[in-house]
């Protein structure tokens, strides 16, 4: 009996359920979608904050190089590592670097020509091969050059050769000059005293430009993100508050006929939460799903990479939260008035 | 009658009438704060992205022409390879001066085994409108620390050394050090994390004199405001038309600004920072689209909000249309009486959502960058115009439907 009365409550006034739920459920969706970008936004950035390349670096203190096992060491602790060899020859600064190891460390690097080299082969500094008069293809005493490298930085003025060539060149073995060191970008510390107590030889420092900018400006935007999701979040629950009540309170005469026949209060309010918190699962549902594909969407847009849905029931289970509170607040408020609700008077027609 | 009518419907029925007026302030207020936020937050980022340091440096362009295979040229130190410290304040003379955050002009030197740094450290200037404003070192490199001391203020026999150095030497603040046979008491020690923690920075004045270049400078560091990088900006100046060439150049991109300090600097080239210039472009997209998204999924709710709401209203309110038109009113007063009240509803709900919504926005700007987020003037009143057509729009199907059907039926079913 109690349920026919939900069910046949939700079919016998279709079109306005309908519009009451059309705007549950975009509340939801908006929920879902907010929730899940707060959720993975901090790790998106941090991802677009690699191309700065390295946050931490590591240098000789005393002596001139620094041992090899560093990048090991770094590498265990989840940062990726890359050495490098500076040195000269032919009066020219000769780099050596490990092309697979440097390219993460280094995507901002313009290469006209090949990035990748072999054995004999090298990168010009943009600025170096316009003093040699150099181009891709060209001989060098050292080597043929395969690409020229345009930085902006001290790579443009020098020849980038493979690790080991420089390393002979040098006639160095197991050590670096330099090793640039990418931290995941919460745990830059760590990583940096990690290192520093394992090789006291090393001078590990974090470059503070990369590190501390990362820092505020994820912050930030997580924060803005938060004020932003909390008051469209508070905007949208008032209106579906005010969606509730409104649906209790136009069925004055409803209740006053209810109450005629016999019902007792507290037997109204009850049937009056339960069709909100019907309406509001069901809402929740659709909205959830609806959402699901916009923040998807918005996903692929904004960071690129593929779409991907990512249904989690934490998400869920917040959404579903919110809105069954607000549900049951609303209509519990609205209900209140079943108490004072004289049948008699509401049926004549006041 | 107009009034009377829209008074008595007010005066009638206040409860409903506020309930509407504040879901439709609540839309409009999310939609102003949305934009508003989402307007200014590239903007603040930008600003945030500087701690980086220069995006564009600044070189002697004879610096790349002289030289030999397999040598360096003794010359690439000659006289004739620098910039005259007079003409550095050009800088600000470009189209896009006003983004140039901050500039900083160098002399390298060394000393034995000691690289020397001459630059400003707090150094004034005139900008083109005639203001005297400050830069240097640490104006272009925010996010460098002075660990101990403080920074200098342009005194000649003041200096300002890097933390390796500092290490590698036992300076302390407050010592003397020689360079170029020269006494400088060091001012504060500089953690950086990069080459900069290898030097010892002195006034450029100082620099140039001690080691005979009086006036020169070999690299300025600029850091600029730019536009991230779309693939217009990648095209090659030299292959654009007039046309072409006239909008790169008017967009704040890294690559025109760049451009256009090699014509205020003759005989300079400048180059991009890729690091900095390349990674920024990324960030300053992915949060304008991350921000838009969220705009955008905001406002169509906060459209279909009100949309919904104001179709609901009218819908319930098919007998007052009922009895209207049963005592001889015609559509086209109908309709004008509804519409005018609905607008009248949009309009105050739209204005004060609008007021919420720019106080909002200021509150994010304010708690989140300690700064104003300015709301562009027109905003609030695209606001408030999209409200009233919204809400006309939202009503204007359930109206015409119940315009069309006949009186009778409407009122017999006892709405």
């Amino acid at each position: 009996m109690f349920f026919r009365f939900v069910i046949r409550a939700l079919q016998y006034r279709k079109q306005r359920l309908w519009l009451s739920f059309s705007a549950l459920a975009i509340a939801a969706a908006l929920a879902t979608v907010l929730f899940g970008i707060y959720g993975t936004v901090e790790r998106r950035m941090r991802d677009e904050f690699r191309s700065y390349g390295a946050n931490v670096v590591a240098v000789p203190v005393g002596g001139r190089t620094v041992p090899l096992e560093l990048v090991a060491a770094a590498e265990k602790l989840g940062a990726v590592a890359a050495p490098f060899l500076v040195t000269s020859a032919n009066g020219m600064v000769v780099s050596g670097f490990v092309p697979a190891k440097t390219t993460a460390l280094t995507s901002y690097w313009h290469v006209q020509g090949s990035r990748a080299i072999g054995p004999g082969e090298c990168l010009a500094g943009e600025l170096l091969a316009a003093r040699l008069h150099v181009g891709v293809g060209s001989r060098t005493p050292l080597c043929i050059v395969k690409g020229i490298v345009s930085t902006g930085g001290a790579e443009d003025r020098e020849l980038l050769v493979n690790f080991d060539t420089a390393a002979t060149l040098a006639g160095i073995h197991d050590s670096a000059s330099l090793i640039e060191i990418r931290a995941p970008g919460d745990q830059v510390e760590t990583v940096r005293a990690t290192l520093a107590q394992q090789f006291p030889a090393a001078d590990i420092r974090t470059i503070v430009a990369v590190a501390a900018t990362e820092s505020s400006v994820v912050r930030k935007i997580r924060a803005s993100l938060f004020l932003l999701t909390l008051i469209i979040l508070a905007i949208t629950t008032l209106c579906v508050t005010s969606n509730f009540s409104e649906m209790v309170i136009e069925r004055s005469r409803e209740i006053g006929i209810l109450k005629a026949i016999g019902a007792i209060e507290r037997r109204i309010a009850a049937l009056f939460i339960s069709e909100s918190a019907a309406l509001a699962l069901a809402a929740t549902v659709v909205g959830y799903a609806a959402g699901l594909f916009a923040a998807a969407a918005i996903g692929r847009e904004v960071f690129g990479g593929i779409f991907r849905l990512q249904a989690s029931w934490l998400v869920f289970a917040g959404v579903a939260g919110v809105m069954l509170i607000v549900a049951a607040t609303a209509t519990a408020i609205a209900a209140s008035r079943i108490w004072t609700i004289q049948p008699a008077i509401i049926l004549r027609g006041e | 009658m107009i009034l009377r009518f829209i008074k008595e419907s007010i005066t009638r029925a206040p409860r409903r009438k506020a309930l509407i007026i504040a879901a439709i302030a609540m839309g409009s207020a999310v939609a102003t704060a949305m934009l508003g936020v989402m307007l200014d937050i590239g903007d603040k980022i930008n600003r945030e992205l500087r701690a980086e340091g220069a995006n564009i440096v600044v070189t002697p362009r004879a610096a790349e022409l002289t030289g030999g295979v397999g040598s360096i040229n003794a010359s690439a130190a000659n006289a004739a390879n620098y910039i005259p410290e007079s003409q550095v304040p050009n800088i600000k003379k470009i189209f896009w001066g006003l983004n140039i955050t901050g500039f900083s002009p160098s002399l390298a030197a060394q000393d034995g085994a000691l690289q020397v740094q001459g630059v400003w450290f707090q150094h004034p200037y005139k900008t083109p409108q005639g203001e005297t404003q400050t830069t240097g070192i640490g104006k272009v490199n925010p996010a460098w620390q002075i660990v101990q001391g403080r920074w200098t203020p342009d005194v000649n026999n003041e200096c300002v050394v890097g933390a390796s150095a500092a290490r590698r030497y036992g300076w302390k603040p407050g010592a003397v050090i020689t360079v170029f046979g020269s006494p400088f008491k060091v001012a504060g020690i500089l953690s950086t994390g990069d080459e900069a923690d290898d030097r010892v920075f002195v006034p450029l004045e100082r620099l140039q004199q001690l080691t005979g270049r009086p006036g020169q400078v070999d690299q300025i560091d600029v850091a600029a405001l730019t536009k991230p990088e779309d693939d217009f900006a990648r095209k090659d100046p030299k292959t654009m038309t007039a046309k072409e060439y006239e909008r790169w150049s008017c967009a704040n991109y890294a690559t025109s600004i760049a451009d256009e300090i090699e014509h205020a600097l003759p005989g300079t080239q400048a180059r991009l920072v890729r690091k900095v210039a390349d990674s920024e472009g990324k960030i300053l997209s992915s949060v304008g689209g991350l921000m838009g998204m969220i705009t955008l999924v905001a406002l169509f709710s906060a459209g279909l909000t009100v949309w919904s709401l104001t179709a609901t209203t009218m819908m319930e309110r098919r007998g007052e249309v009922a009895i209207m038109q049963a005592i001889g009113a015609t559509r086209g007063l109908v309709a004008t009486l509804f519409g005018l009240e609905i607008a009248l509803v949009g309009l105050v709900g739209g204005v004060m959502g609008a007021v919420a919504g720019v106080w909002l926005a200021h509150y994010v700007g304010a708690s989140v960058f300690h700064d104003a987020i300015e709301v562009a003037w027109i905003l609030p009143w695209l606001i408030v115009f999209s409200a009233m057509v919204i809400a006309l729009a939202g009503a204007s199907q359930p109206l015409y439907r119940t315009l069309r059907m006949e009186p009778a039926d409407i009122l017999r079913e006892g709405v």
